[in-house]
C-alpha cells in the first residue's frame, strides 16, 4: 500500500534564508514539498503551508510586519480560516502573529543580542497536528537563532491562551524573556 | 502554530539533534491523515 505524499507549499519571500532547509527537510520527511513565491495571490493545491525562517523584505520597520501584507499571505489567511495547517518558523512565526493569526508580538530579545544555540524545549501539548508525535513533557533540543523571539502578550490575554491551551512548547529555561518562556503558540483551534 | 526554534535545523543527528524531526513529522503525518481521511 502506497500512502499519498502530503503536499507541502514553503513560501519563499526575498531575504528568506531557511527556505530551502525546510523544503529539504519535509522532502525527507516524505512530503512533496514545493515553492510558492510571495507574489502569488493563489496557493497551488496545498495540504499544509510552512513559513520559513528569515528576514522577510529585510525585515525593514518590524519583523514580519511588511511581509504580511504579501499576495501570497492573503492566500494563507483564507487557507488558515478555512482550518488548513499552516507553521511559522522564527520569522515565519513573527509573520503569522504580525498578521493576526497568531496572538503576541515578538520583540527584542531581552539580552538585546542575538542569539544562535540549542535550546531545550518542553512539550506542553501533543494534541496538535504540529506536536502528535511527541511526549507530553517531553523535551526536545533543537536550535534558535533570532533577535527578535521575545514573546509578549498582556496579563488578560496570557489567562485567556493558557485557559484554551494555546502554549505548545516552552523553553525549559529563559533564552529571549519571553512570557512565561513560551516559545511556541497555536490557533484556538490548535492549528 | 508558530514558533521561534528551528525543527528545519534538528532532523538529523548529524546535525546535532534529530529532535525538530518530530514537530516536522508530526506535521507530514497530519497532512497525510487528512488526505486518506478526506478521500
Amino acid at each position: 500500500v502506497t500512502s499519498p505524499q502530503p503536499r507541502i507549499g514553503v513560501l519563499r519571500f526575498p531575504g528568506a534564508c531557511d527556505d530551502r532547509d525546510a523544503l529539504w527537510a519535509l522532502a525527507a520527511l516524505d512530503a512533496e514539498a514545493l515553492f510558492v513565491w510571495h507574489t502569488e495571490s493563489d496557493l497551488p493545491d496545498l495540504d499544509a503551508v510552512v513559513l520559513p525562517g528569515g528576514f522577510s523584505y529585510g525585515d525593514y520597520l518590524r519583523c514580519g510586519a511588511i511581509a504580511r501584507f504579501a499576495p501570497a499571505m492573503e492566500a494563507v489567511v483564507d487557507f488558515a480560516a478555512a482550518g488548513g495547517l499552516v507553521l511559522g518558523i522564527c520569522n515565519g512565526f513573527q509573520i503569522l502573529c504580525e498578521a493576526g493569526l497568531l496572538p503576541g508580538v515578538l520583540r527584542r530579545n531581552d539580552s538585546l543580542s542575538f542569539v544562535c544555540r540549542d535550546v531545550p524545549l518542553v512539550v506542553e501539548r501533543v494534541d496538535t497536528p504540529f506536536t502528535n508525535r511527541c511526549d507530553e513533557g517531553q523535551v526536545l533540543t533543537i536550535p534558535v537563532k533570532h533577535g527578535e523571539g521575545n514573546w509578549y502578550v498582556d496579563d488578560d490575554l496570557y489567562a485567556e491562551l493558557e485557559a484554551r491551551r494555546q502554549i505548545v512548547l516552552r523553553y525549559r529555561e529563559p533564552v529571549n524573556g519571553s512570557r512565561n518562556d513560551v516559545a511556541a503558540s497555536s490557533t484556538s483551534a490548535g492549528t | 502554530m508558530g514558533l521561534m526554534p528551528h525543527p528545519e535545523h534538528a532532523v538529523d543527528p548529524l546535525l546535532g539533534s534529530a529532535d525538530g524531526a518530530l514537530i516536522l513529522s508530526s506535521l507530514v503525518e497530519s497532512a497525510r491523515e487528512r488526505i486518506l481521511t478526506t478521500v
